[in-house]
């Protein structure tokens, strides 16, 4: 196309967009002849009065073309040109910015790999683009891959980068180059970007600098025939034996609507093995895999599915993700206000649950208590907890069939922010002092409850309706409602369990909530809400609105585990992802030896309140023993928030053990593990990324360029005007657009004369 | 619980023999004699399932001893039935706050797959007990699920009693054995502090004997039977308004029915 326009109009649309129209012409001269162009087309409109056989209309259509042409030729005779900047040959610097990741190597259909063109292209006395841009401009040639660095040419690419860092790699050429006249930077890529940083953040710079930058595609924009597993939605840690359903996404182009397995594996053994229906070309497909975990600590988690026959790349067709399996043994305290079933079996279905202290609180009279699997004998001596430092000791916190006034203000004050403010997890059960019918309607604890409060039903007598339960569609999915081992026949296994009763109709739950189990009865006009949660501030909270679940337990056949299934995993959903007083993390689950992985720690003291002055320290542990002590410093932009950086150097797993203290004392310490590995990053989104590198063009002044059209970039970076320019006219008076426009005037008016008879 | 208030609990438990329950009668029951006795069935005036604690009494078939015949002259099953437990769950009524279903009981047998909505159920006079198979592998199925079972109104002078429950409970839990309980075991403290051996047999001064069945003989585990050995709380129950028994007796008789309770709804 931009041939096509040169061809017509001498030049390519660059030249145009770049520069500034002008008439050549010396003014007076332009005067004289913009007069006589007047004089000249009123003459010559004055044919329009001239009588012969001819008709006004035909007068006015010949007088018309005749003007047209008289104007064309004086807009010739005033010399039109474009100013443009253009740059001083050998004056100016051009950095070259060359790809060195493993993507580079992969081959296209006809088995030549993205490299070639680097040959074809700057091969030093052969290449004509390497000729056209070293008479130009002086040359710096840069590498790149997750980091850049200057070489001295093409021959110093190694292509064994594991990362891309497009935004990396412009900053670093900007800088080198910030003390010489810069005139651009060429950019050779397939354009994969799978760095975290926004190229926004390196885009600005240039543009404030001036500097466009030229970018040339490298690669297929297809790849295809081709399976890529996309990503894998995993918790970073899990407890011990927790049901897990991992989501996996999968993306199939030109291999047809077919159905692959999905391997799930550890180092020892295969946890899982699933299948999945691939959609429509391009369209990604969510393959719902459930896995348990058992054996603490670190584990890495392979996800694969077979090569399929003629795949282009095998190498994103798997992905491994890490995970940490917590063995710990974590608090739950469930508050029951009168002695029912429903606790006895729930506690029952979590007794062999090694990771679950289900610590007991249970009113048996009028102040009279029951405690059970207390730690001492002090743990809830003097009933439910009065103070915050008490009650977040807990990670999670069950109210059963208790009325709200059985508490202080303060204490359901306090209930709010154990999920708000410290995280835990709050679970609420039916029963005829629970909900509404317990006068929790008005409470700080109402928010909370991901159902909505109405009236409390049934008067004296109460209410009393018996439900089927079912799942909803986001139950189907969701991981704590799945009762058979391997996750399927969800529905049927709900179907198979007997009607339950309530005695809180709740139908209804607040924005932003989710049921996940409903029921039906013909005594409720609409759906009972059963199970239900949402997220609130920091924690969760689930509403069980049932008040005997333990029919699970007692009508189904004795080797039905419905209900201990069920209970486990609630419980557990119930206190996944509470947070620490102390916690780090890693911004990254997995690095390459050397690159940069930030150690992040939120600090908090017993109440949870953030701390900023905290002496904390992270204690790094490399996988052949060395121990490395670093300071973690406070942030600053965010309460209780400490950062450190750090590079591992060996390949392997990492443990990272943090520890905060003030005024001598301990706050808390916590744990994590980072693995280090190659990675296969750059195999994912292998095909060339011709929007990236059209943005990044477009948002510098610079141009996009593929190997085909490559060979005008010299002359386009001539004129962009950064650098050390002179001021250059160009006459587009010769246009040979001009000349076929005067020639199509000419023979359109002999042509209409022709053809009405006028001549 | 202060004695005191047990006894206030008592005048309470007075109301029940007001609605005119007259001995081994409840006030529903259908009179003996009457067709719907005749056909055995319990179903019309068990009180319907409302997810509340019942107390359910297992009928069962003593062969020559009674058979399934109701009412104090009935078969061994129902004997105290049903005025003891008619006191007994005003006495639980008043003293916790168990949701309590005080105006009327259940009789089922094991094999009646309702049992299954009451997870605590009481027998007496088990000596003359005659399980059928399917009897027993019902019994079985709601022990292990997570049912508990009350014993009660045993006697060691007739010799066979522990022994004919011990062999009946061996073919429905085998391999689970009676484990004589400590006195300061959990269920003696679980609402009331009691000291077993305060109860002192009705039937005068013997040995009360309290045995318990645990999940894998582990007294560590749960209890699936509680047995009253040698020893008929629900005699104090059934007479403790008529002055038959002092009231410091029947005191400690329903101190340790609460307990039971309480205990198999907590463990």
């Amino acid at each position: 196309m931009d041939r096509i326009f040169e061809f017509f109009f001498k030049y390519r649309p660059l030249v145009f967009e770049q520069g500034d129209f002008t008439f050549a012409a010396p003014g007076t001269v332009r005067m004289w002849l913009i007069a006589a162009g007047v004089v000249g087309a009123a003459a010559v409109a004055s044919y329009t009065v001239a009588r012969a056989k001819s008709t006004v209309f035909d007068r006015g259509i010949m007088a018309g073309l005749r003007v047209a042409l008289f104007a064309l030729l004086v807009f010739c005779l005033l010399q039109p040109a474009l100013i443009l900047s253009t740059v001083v040959p050998q004056q100016n610097f051009v950095g070259v910015l060359i790809d060195d990741s493993q993507s580079m190597l992969l081959l296209d259909e006809s088995g030549t790999p993205r490299t070639s063109f680097l040959q074809d292209a700057f091969t030093p006395d052969e290449s004509e683009l390497l000729t056209a841009l070293s008479d130009r401009f002086v040359l710096r040639f840069f590498r790149f891959s997750d980091v850049a660095s200057r070489i001295d040419g093409p021959g110093d690419l190694t292509f064994d980068g594991t990362h891309t860092d497009l935004g990396g790699a412009l900053d670093a050429a900007r800088e080198e180059l910030s003390g010489v006249p810069l005139s651009g930077l060429i950019l050779i890529t397939d354009g994969a970007h799978n760095s975290d940083r926004p190229l926004t953040e390196s885009l600005v710079p240039l543009q404030a600098a001036g500097v466009p930058v030229f970018t040339v595609g490298l690669g297929e924009e297809v790849v295809a025939p081709d399976i890529e597993m996309g990503r894998v939605e995993i918790p970073r840690s899990v407890l011990e034996g927790s049901a897990l359903v991992v989501d996996v996404v999968v993306t199939q182009i030109g291999l047809g609507r077919r159905t692959v397995p999905i391997i799930v594996e550890d180092d020892l053994k295969i946890l899982a093995e699933e299948t999945v229906d691939l959609g429509p070309d391009g369209e990604p497909v969510v393959a719902r895999i459930s896995l348990k975990l058992e054996g603490e600590g670190p584990r890495r988690i392979h996800f694969r599915i077979p090569p399929q026959s003629g795949e282009r790349v095998e190498r994103n067709n798997a992905r491994t993700v890490q995970i940490e399996v917590r063995g710990e043994r974590e608090k739950i305290l469930y508050l029951e206000g009168e002695p029912r079933f429903e606790l006895k079996f729930m506690r029952r279905a979590v007794a062999d649950d090694e990771n679950i202290q289900l610590v007991i609180l249970q009113r048996t009279a009028e102040g009279k208590f029951l405690r059970l699997e207390i730690s001492d004998s002090t743990e809830l001596q003097f009933g439910f907890p009065a103070s915050r430092e008490e009650l977040y000791h807990y990670r999670s916190l069950i109210i059963g069939s208790v009325e709200a006034s059985f508490f202080a203000h303060d204490q359901l004050q306090m209930i709010a922010d154990f999920v708000s403010e410290r995280g835990g997890g709050l679970l609420m059960l039916g029963g005829r002092s629970a909900f509404a019918e317990g006068g929790w309607a008005g409470t700080p604890v109402e928010e909370v409850m991901p159902v909505v409060l109405g009236e409390p039903a049934g008067g004296e007598e109460g209410f009393f309706a018996e439900i089927v339960v079912k799942p909803t569609p986001a139950g189907l999915a969701h991981a704590a409602v799945q009762l058979g081992e391997d996750g399927e026949g969800v529905s049927e296994r709900w179907d198979s369990l007997p009607p339950v009763t309530i005695v809180n109709p709740i139908s209804e739950v607040r924005l932003g909530a989710t049921a996940l189990l409903t029921g039906t009865s013909p005594d409720l006009p609409d759906d009972q809400v059963v199970l239900a949660f949402q997220r609130y501030g920091r924690g969760k909270s689930i509403a069980m609105t049932v008040q005997d679940s333990w029919l699970w337990q007692m009508i189904p056949a004795l080797e039905d585990q419905s209900h201990e299934t069920f209970w486990k995993q609630v419980l557990r959903w119930l206190i996944d992802g509470v947070p620490e007083s102390v916690e780090v993390v890693t911004d990254q689950e997995q690095v390459e030896p050397g690159e940069s992985v930030r150690l992040i720690a939120t600090v908090g003291d017993s109440t949870y309140i953030e701390v900023n002055d905290a002496s904390v320290t992270a204690r790094i542990t490399s996988p052949s023993g060395l121990i490395e002590e670093v300071p973690v410093e406070w942030t600053v932009e965010r309460d209780g928030e400490y950062v450190v950086e750090f590079r591992p150097s060996e390949l392997g797993e990492y443990e990272v053990e943090i520890t905060a203290e003030r005024d001598g004392n301990t706050l808390g310490s916590d744990r994590t593990y980072l693995y280090t590995a190659a990675s296969d990053e750059e195999y994912f989104g292998a095909n060339r990324h011709t929007q990236t590198l059209r943005r990044i063009a477009d948002e510098t002044g610079g141009q996009f360029y593929t190997p085909e059209d490559v060979a005008s970039l010299p002359d386009d970076i001539r004129i962009t005007g950064a650098g050390v320019t002179l001021v250059e006219q160009m006459a587009l008076w010769d246009m040979p657009f001009l000349f076929f426009l005067m020639l199509t005037l000419m023979g359109a008016e002999w042509g209409f004369r022709r053809l009405r008879g006028l001549v | 619980m202060s004695g005191g208030k047990i006894l206030i609990a008592l005048l309470l438990v007075g109301t029940a023999t007001a609605w005119g329950v007259g001995i081994g009668e409840s006030p529903s029951a259908p009179r003996e004699g009457a067709a719907a006795a005749a056909a055995q069935s319990y179903a019309d005036i068990n009180a319907p399932f409302d997810s509340k604690y019942h107390f359910v009494r297992i009928r069962y078939d003593a062969g020559g001893f009674g058979g399934f015949r109701r009412g104090r002259r009935g078969g061994t099953w129902s004997h105290d039935y049903p005025r003891a437990e008619y006191n007994f769950l005003q006495i639980l009524k008043e003293t916790t706050y168990l949701g309590t279903q005080a105006e009327g009981s259940n009789v089922l047998t094991f094999d009646d797959p309702e049992l299954l909505k009451y997870p605590i159920a009481y027998i007496v006079e088990v000596g003359y007990w005659n399980p059928s198979d399917d009897e027993v592998r019902a019994l079985g199925e709601y022990l292990l699920k997570g049912g508990f079972l009350i014993v009660d109104d045993t006697r060691d002078e007739r010799g066979f009693e522990l022994r004919n429950f011990a062999a009946h409970m061996e073919r429905a839990l085998p391999g689970l054995a009676l484990v004589t309980l400590d006195h300061d075991h959990d269920i003696f403290d679980s609402f009331f502090r009691v000291d077993p051996l305060a109860v002192i047999p009705p039937y005068g001064p013997r040995d009360a004997q309290y045995y318990g069945i645990f999940e894998d003989n582990d007294p560590e585990k749960r209890m699936l039977v509680m047995f009253n050995f040698n020893n008929d709380i629900a005699e104090y129950w059934e007479y403790s308004d008529m002055g038959y028994f002092p009231i410091d007796l029947a005191n400690e008789a329903y101190k340790l029915g609460v307990n039971y309770v309480v205990y198999a709804h907590t463990h």
